[in-house]
């Protein structure tokens, strides 16, 4: 009962998110994230005149390198650059909290040993 | 997932930053993870490991791609959900007392949940097989398209965080989750 509740509130949340990103979509705001034909992420298919008669469009971009075949493994670099993106920020995040709890476990003990920090006489 | 260990006779729970319940081991017994923790742990890698696939677009392919952003909208819902706890009650403590590092979590936490429901809907809108192939026709668009690329890699960046502001949570389970049980380890 509790999951459903809880789900009922996430599908509410989820739901105003995507209200707010159809707003976006019409307002003057839209043009921030339209798609200006970077290189990555899916285009949609010709269409119109270029579609029906079967005119090729001339691939470009990141989605259109790859068919819908599936897995291509002589893309696994792709996934490799993925790992070492997520890697580095991960490592990146680590290494600033062990350093930030170091400094702080260092600021206890010193401040352990030498009272007059504590304002103790 | 079951979880048929004797009752300890002192259980005793913590619950992390995020919310997480960790069972505490005391003993060699008492060193089995509760289910829920099982569950939190597993799923967390799953939805880790289908992004970072998802993400690799040139490597799926179209196809893989939507259907495994759909599994990973799905699986998303149910992660909120369990964490739905974690949420409100940090929201409550937002006015009041709250530690910095709660605070920068529940930032992170807040634009994750904004930027990947707008990322998964955008591309449930965009999509170009799965959707078809259940006779959906998305709606489609430029802003649409440029949404889905823009929110997946501020995606990327915020979920390097958002697992990284766990990581003392994910290696003291992770090395009880993967660790062999005793008696098997010792035949």
């Amino acid at each position: 009962m509790k999951f459903l509740r809880h789900l009922l509130a996430v599908l509410v949340v989820i739901s105003l998110v995507v209200s707010l990103g159809f707003l976006w979509s019409h307002s003057g705001a839209a043009g921030l994230v339209a798609d200006g034909g970077g290189d990555r992420g899916p285009s949609r298919p010709p269409s119109g005149a270029a579609a029906t008669s079967g005119a090729s469009t001339a691939p470009s971009g990141r989605f259109d390198r790859r068919g819908n075949s599936g897995i291509s493994l002589s893309n696994i670099d792709d996934l490799g650059q993925t790992v070492v993106v997520l890697g580095l920020i991960l490592g990146g995040v680590v290494a600033i909290d062990r350093t930030r709890r170091r400094r702080r476990g260092a600021t206890r003990r010193e401040r352990l040993m030498n009272p007059q920090l504590l304002g103790r006489p | 997932m079951a979880h048929s260990a004797p009752p300890s006779p002192t259980p005793h729970a913590l619950i992390d930053e995020m919310g997480h319940a960790t069972a505490v081991a005391t003993s060699p017994k008492r060193s089995r993870v509760r289910a829920r923790t099982r569950l939190d742990f597993w799923l967390d890698l799953v939805l880790l490991v289908a992004f970072i696939f998802d993400y690799s677009f040139r490597f799926t392919g179209l196809t893989i791609h939507e259907w495994i952003g759909l599994g990973f909208g799905i699986s998303l819902m149910v992660h909120l959900t369990l964490h739905w706890d974690w949420v409100l009650r940090t929201t409550r403590h937002l006015a009041g007392h709250l530690a910095g590092r709660e605070r920068i979590r529940w930032i992170v936490d807040l634009a994750l949940l904004l930027v990947m429901t707008l990322c998964v809907a955008s591309g449930v809108l965009i999509s170009r097989s799965a959707l078809p192939a259940i006779g959906i026709t998305p709606v489609g668009g430029e802003f649409w398209t440029g949404l889905h690329t823009t929110t997946a890699d501020i995606t990327v960046a915020l979920i390097g965080v958002h697992v990284a502001l766990s990581w003392r949570w994910i290696l003291s389970v992770g090395r009880r989750v993967l660790r062999r049980p005793a008696n098997r380890a010792a035949r």
